[in-house]
């Protein structure tokens, strides 16, 4: 129908389709500026783009192409994901907020709560500007030391660091990552006194734990893994509700009696706010479905993921609890946003 | 040292299976013609293929994403000498003798002594990974906050030594680099320095941009401008391959260049981007006739591209042993390994012998293929700039833009490499050098970073530095380098004193 209405913008979208089959993820800037948020029944009518706020190569991104994989082969249109890194998770995730052609996602990790609770510059509202598709994966962070640290067990060692203030180090992944939220947490919730040292990325801290410059941090359990399993060092608490499957001798954050303490980490799909429900209900279907696809859930094992497919209205609390509780540690650490 | 053997002697079994020379073959070619595109670098690619690799089988995926990486030293080395367009940290001191060497027709020379030298370091440095992987694992543990400190003042006072002019402009261009590398979010405080509010500068301005733009893209506008003679077309002459006096020349400095570039390829904190700087400073001091340097020395082009070689394979080590990454194409290859359910660390070695020793004897493998397949092509890229240069050129930069943007998807890279641009135009106009600015903006926040977190590790205490005995011993070797450097000016200002 839209057709006949509309011959210009017709044109327009022939020609953007013409030229996306060959350079899909180009040529965004030409794709015509209406809404062309088509009816859910001939949808997608043009490649579909799950933008990923993150530089190539993490587990958000490696999770991302798993599922525009498997969905390109549902759809008539390819799926492709573009990495939009910058400002933590800002730059993409706005990119995508003010996006208006129906066929633009966002796939993003738990900054999605933690960048806008920490800085008050971010241009959009998760809110306002999001619809919640799926919560597909969560990943397990685990609190970990130097084994030299004595205490037998988290309660121990936590009570040995409050013993000594100011004279450890735990590391982090920088300023307002989930490593320093976490931390400080923590230290909201135990009365430690530790020093924080702001680095580069999970392999950082592990280089730091095992040059014994920083005794604590919080580490991805996948990676951290073989250290464990080696005993350079050793993991205390992981912040999941039941011990994860991977490595079952961890005890949780409310078996080391801080029932409190959560942290969690997801990796989910969010859509802009004006996407047809019929929409956001089809992929959720899609992606659900994936957890019988043997590949894909070997992909999310081995990286180390817990594939929870929450829908929307799960997704949407997590998002709001979330928001609300680093927002609340924040302001009681006296973080400051920038 | 027997484990060694055997190991070698079991992974060259591996890679020399069909399947896996195949895997190799592919990555280095791929990685060439990647390398060659300036502005498209390993990154984009690896980052592009890294879905394909989940059907493969973890070594053959390793192996090719591998060839890929060292494939495009390679190539990063003829556009850094052809056309004056670095790619990489590694490739912009190869742009100051190489592309001289090519405005004297050279070129050929040039392209073939890289090829020689990075096939030499790879070879010596595939031997280092062999045997001493586990050992010098622990070498990278122990370097901490102050000693790469101290190793950044180190190549900064060796940054004064790549220029061949005034050494007051070349210390005004660290000083500019330095303030660039300002740009971006403060590591200690979230704070947002000399942003002026642009979201996208929150994460500090790309090096692919700054490197594109006052190199290659300052060039073509002078250029088209007219302020180059013979509209800067190098037309080849003279022999393809060096005389027998360029490789006497070049021998002793591809042997000091892989030595320099093995040991620092070792440390993940940023030392495989100063090998190739290092070597350069290393070959000048050395030289008998120093003002060579700049005007097309051939040691100048064999020693960084040995040692960036060098470096590119021994940093496998840090990143197998310990999981890692010493730059963003090594921290990809872990995401790809993680992908197989391989995670790097500790017990690779035991665990994945097949997988450690097979993608060990490929790096050799894949360097002993890149020579084959880079000395015949020297010819073909050297005929590449008789291009006419009104085709050869939007050609380029249009090549470069869509390098630029595919790296982050952003329009505002593309800005900043024109900014860059001009501001290369100009600074190569006022006869100011672009190889100490981009190593102020490469070591500055490196430099900052750790002696931030040294000054926290140390509660305040600034004679940390001095108590680590690795970072005394760097800063002692900066006091004696910058006394070379200093002595022989003020003697001879003495000298011209006394002689009135």
């Amino acid at each position: 129908m839209a057709r006949i209405r509309f011959p210009t913008l017709d044109r327009r979208s022939f020609l953007t389709a013409a030229l996306t089959a060959t350079a899909a993820a180009t040529l965004s800037g030409v794709a015509a500026p209406a809404a062309r948020a088509a009816s859910p029944a001939s949808w997608p009518t043009q490649p579909v783009r799950l933008v990923v706020p993150f530089p190539p190569g993490g587990g958000t991104d490696l999770l991302a192409r798993a599922l525009a994989d498997r969905l390109s082969k549902l759809h008539p249109q390819p799926f492709v994901v573009e990495n939009r890194p910058g400002a933590g998770a800002a730059v993409g995730t706005d990119y995508v907020a003010k996006s208006t052609d129906g066929h633009t996602f966002l796939f993003t990790s738990s900054n999605h709560v933690t960048v806008p609770a920490l800085s008050t510059a971010v241009r959009y509202d998760i809110f306002k500007d999001f619809k919640s598709v799926v919560l597909v994966a969560d990943q397990a962070s685990v609190l970990a030391v130097d084994p030299e640290l004595p205490g037998k067990d988290a309660a121990e060692v936590l009570a040995h660091i409050k013993a000594n203030p100011g004279k450890y180090n735990y590391g982090t992944a920088g300023i307002g990552s989930g490593q320093h939220l976490s931390t400080a947490f923590l230290q909201q919730l135990t009365g430690i006194d530790i020093v924080h040292v702001p680095l580069k990325g999970q392999g950082e801290i592990i280089s730091e734990l095992l040059g014994k410059r920083i005794q604590a941090g919080f580490l991805v359990l996948s990676t951290a893994l073989p250290y464990f399993r080696s005993g350079q060092i050793r993991p205390l608490a992981v912040a999941l509700p039941e011990r994860s499957p991977f490595a079952p001798e961890i005890p949780t954050f409310g078996e080391a009696g801080l029932k409190d303490f959560a942290a969690r980490s997801w990796l989910g799909l969010l859509a802009p706010a004006a996407t047809p429900v019929a929409v956001v209900d089809r992929l959720h279907g899609d992606i659900v479905g994936f957890a019988k696809d043997k590949d894909y859930v070997a992909i999310t094992e081995k990286a180390g993921m817990a594939l929870v497919n929450e829908g929307p209205a799960a997704f949407d609390a997590e998002i709001a609890a979330g928001y609300a509780q680093w927002k609340r540690v924040i302001q009681t650490a006296g973080i400051k946003p920038s | 040292m027997m484990d060694s053997l055997g190991g070698i002697a079991h992974g060259l079994s591996i890679a020399a299976s069909p399947a896996n020379l195949l895997y190799c073959l592919a990555g280095a070619l791929l990685g060439t013609f990647v390398g060659v595109l300036p502005g498209v670098g390993p990154l984009l690619t690896i980052a592009l293929l890294l879905p394909f690799t989940f059907s493969l089988e973890p070594t053959g995926a390793l192996i090719m994403l591998a060839g890929i990486y060292y494939g495009a030293q390679y190539g990063g080395s003829t556009t850094s000498i052809l056309l004056n367009m670095p790619g990489e940290t590694s490739s912009v001191v190869t742009c100051i003798d190489g592309h001289a060497m090519a405005r004297q027709g050279r070129g050929g020379p040039a392209l073939a002594v890289a090829a020689i030298g990075s096939f030499v370091a790879g070879t010596l440095s595939t031997g280092i990974v062999a045997f001493f992987a586990p050992v010098l694992a622990g070498v990278a543990i122990r370097f901490g906050p102050a000693d790469y400190f101290s190793l950044m003042v180190l190549g900064l006072v060796g940054a004064i030594v790549l220029a061949q002019g005034s050494f007051v402009k070349a210390l005004a261009m660290i000083v500019l680099g330095l303030l660039f590398g300002l740009v971006g979010t403060d590591v200690n405080s979230g704070e947002q320095r000399l942003t002026f509010g642009i979201q996208a500068l929150a994460d500090g301005i790309g090096f692919v941009p700054v490197a594109l733009g006052v190199f290659g893209i300052g060039e073509i506008i002078r250029i088209l401008i007219g302020q180059e003679r013979d509209g800067g077309r190098v037309i080849p002459h003279g022999s393809l391959m060096p005389s027998r006096q360029e490789l006497r020349a070049s021998s002793g400095a591809i042997a000091r260049g892989s030595v320099i570039g093995s040991a620092l390829g070792l440390l993940p904190g940023g030392g495989a981007a100063l090998a190739a700087f290092a070597s350069y400073t290393v070959e000048k001091k050395l030289a008998r006739d120093p003002s060579r340097f700049g005007r097309g020395a051939i040691e100048g082009v064999a020693g960084p591209e040995s040692a960036n070689n060098a470096a590119a394979q021994t940093s496998f080590i840090p990143l197998l042993t310990l999981g890692l990454p010493s730059n963003a194409v090594m921290a990809l290859m872990i995401g790809a390994l993680m992908l197989h359910g391989i995670t790097p660390g500790p017990r690779i070695m035991q665990a994945e012998p097949d997988l450690f020793w097979g993608v060990v004897a490929s790096m050799w493998i894949g360097n002993a293929m890149l020579i084959v397949l880079n000395l015949p092509l020297v010819g073909l890229w050297v005929r590449l700039l008789r291009v006419p240069y009104r085709f050869l050129y939007p050609t380029i930069v249009l090549v470069s833009c869509i390098g630029v943007y595919g790296v982050s998807n952003s329009a505002f890279d593309l800005v900043t490499t024109a900014v860059f641009g001009l501001l290369g135009w100009v600074l190569q106009s006022l006869r100011f050098e672009p190889a100490p600015l981009l190593l102020g903006f490469v070591l500055g926040p490196m430099m900052e970073e750790n002696l931030r977190r040294a000054m926290i590790l140390s509660r305040g205490d600034p004679t940390v530095f001095l108590r680590e005995p690795i970072s005394l011993a760097l800063l002692v070797l900066t006091g004696l380098l910058l006394a070379a450097i200093i002595l022989p000016t003020v003697r001879r200002n003495r000298e011209r004193v006394f002689a009135e």
